[in-house]
């Protein structure tokens, strides 16, 4: 029989309790969970987006650009911008050892991405901040 | 428990007669050297006698004890009780995702047939040479690594691609095959590429480096199949040439 239930997959003993998790495997779960995100992300754009289209007299698209700039809207695009800095950095990791280079320094090739997403994100965050409240926040 | 033991929760289950495994708790008295392979014996002839696992040389050469022990897979008779030493329980569980046999012995038979399947043996050039076949040392450095393998499972059990799709070929079957994929005598590169690339082959590794973590012998199975990633992709651009040694 299979030892398979959830309780033996996430228990102590298992390689997805959290302390048990080596950076590979962080690196790999964080990927997938940003994927699917990203791609939860895209169908709410869209269908988001298309609502530009309903209403009368072209201003439905400035009403809802009006809408996006919403302090929630923005702490959201801020929490896309780190998801797609994450999977982005993580993915040319993926593409580094796809190339054959830093496989055996793995975890400083981890650190290192991680290192240059910090980087981005703080940009990020600036350029939204700068964008958003161009008069510095008011 | 009293001074100087060690609690070890170790997960039971006897197919015959459990629906569920269960763990169950054993105090081990903690000696100069002891090993978890060692804790095991003390429990198995003092404590329960029923306890299963498995073992052989003890001496980290064979790769039958293999388990999960303290949240990583390791070798039972490689790794030292004193490093547990109040740490709160020490659990141990057979190798994830492999049929239990009994409590800590796992079948090996799904292991195997993956590693049959890449044809784990050196096809020789013909005519064969009438002493041996000759090799130069700088030939035989790309599998000076690979050899060290000593089939344990550990990466496998660890790899959760493996877990998920039972024809992946798993790390240990791939760096086999890398193995004499690289090997200058060997004489069948083509077929060995023909399995290596398929659908269950190297391009169900998602670089999770689960089973460089798990190695007991510090290899590096992820390295072996990026490597052969290459090589697939330079087989598809430029033919047969890209395999010549």
């Amino acid at each position: 029989m299979k030892v398979s239930s959830f309780k033996w997959l996430f228990g102590r003993n298992s390689e997805f309790w959290p302390t048990n998790m080596k950076t590979g495997m962080w690196a790999w779960v964080g990927h997938r969970l940003t994927g699917l995100v990203l791609v939860a992300y895209v169908f709410l754009h869209l269908a988001f987006i298309s609502t530009a289209s309903i209403g009368e007299g072209g201003s439905s698209f400035d009403a809802l650009m009006e809408t996006t700039s919403k302090p929630l809207f923005v702490a959201m695009d801020f929490l896309l911008v780190i998801v797609v800095i994450y999977h982005a950095m993580n993915g040319f990791r993926v593409v580094l050892f796809d190339l054959g280079v830093g496989i055996r320094r793995q975890k400083l090739v981890f650190l290192a991405a991680m290192a240059v997403s910090a980087v981005l994100i703080v940009g990020g965050l600036l350029a939204i901040w700068h964008l958003v409240f161009p008069n510095g926040g008011a | 428990m009293t001074e100087g033991e060690i609690p070890i929760k170790v997960q039971r289950f006897d197919p015959t007669a459990d629906k569920l495994p269960y763990w169950q708790t054993f105090n081990v008295k903690l000696k100069p050297g002891m090993t978890v392979l060692d804790a095991l014996f003390e429990v198995l002839n003092h404590q329960d006698g029923t306890l299963g696992f498995r073992f052989c040389c003890r001496a980290g050469v064979c790769g039958s004890c293999a388990m999960v022990i303290g949240g990583k897979t390791r070798l039972a008779c490689e790794t030292q009780m004193s490093q547990f030493m109040g740490k709160g329980d020490l659990m141990i569980s057979p190798l994830p995702h492999q049929k239990v046999v009994k409590d800590l012995a796992v079948d090996y038979t799904h292991f195997f047939d993956r590693i049959k399947k890449v044809k784990p043996y050196l096809v020789g050039k013909e005519p064969y040479p009438e002493k041996e076949f000759i090799q130069l040392p700088k030939e035989r450095t790309p599998i000076n690594e690979p050899i060290d393998c000593i089939l344990c499972g550990s990466c496998t059990s660890a790899c959760t691609m493996a877990w998920t799709n039972s024809d992946y070929l798993g790390p240990a079957a791939l760096m086999k095959s890398y193995r004499f994929l690289v090997d200058t005598r060997d004489s069948i590169p083509e077929q060995r590429m023909d399995i290596v690339e398929s659908e269950s082959g190297v391009w169900r590794c998602h670089t999770q480096f689960n089973c460089v973590e798990v190695c007991p012998k510090k290899l590096n199975p992820t390295e072996a199949i990026q490597r052969m990633k290459i090589k697939a992709v330079k087989r598809k651009l430029f033919g047969k040439r890209a395999l010549k040694k």
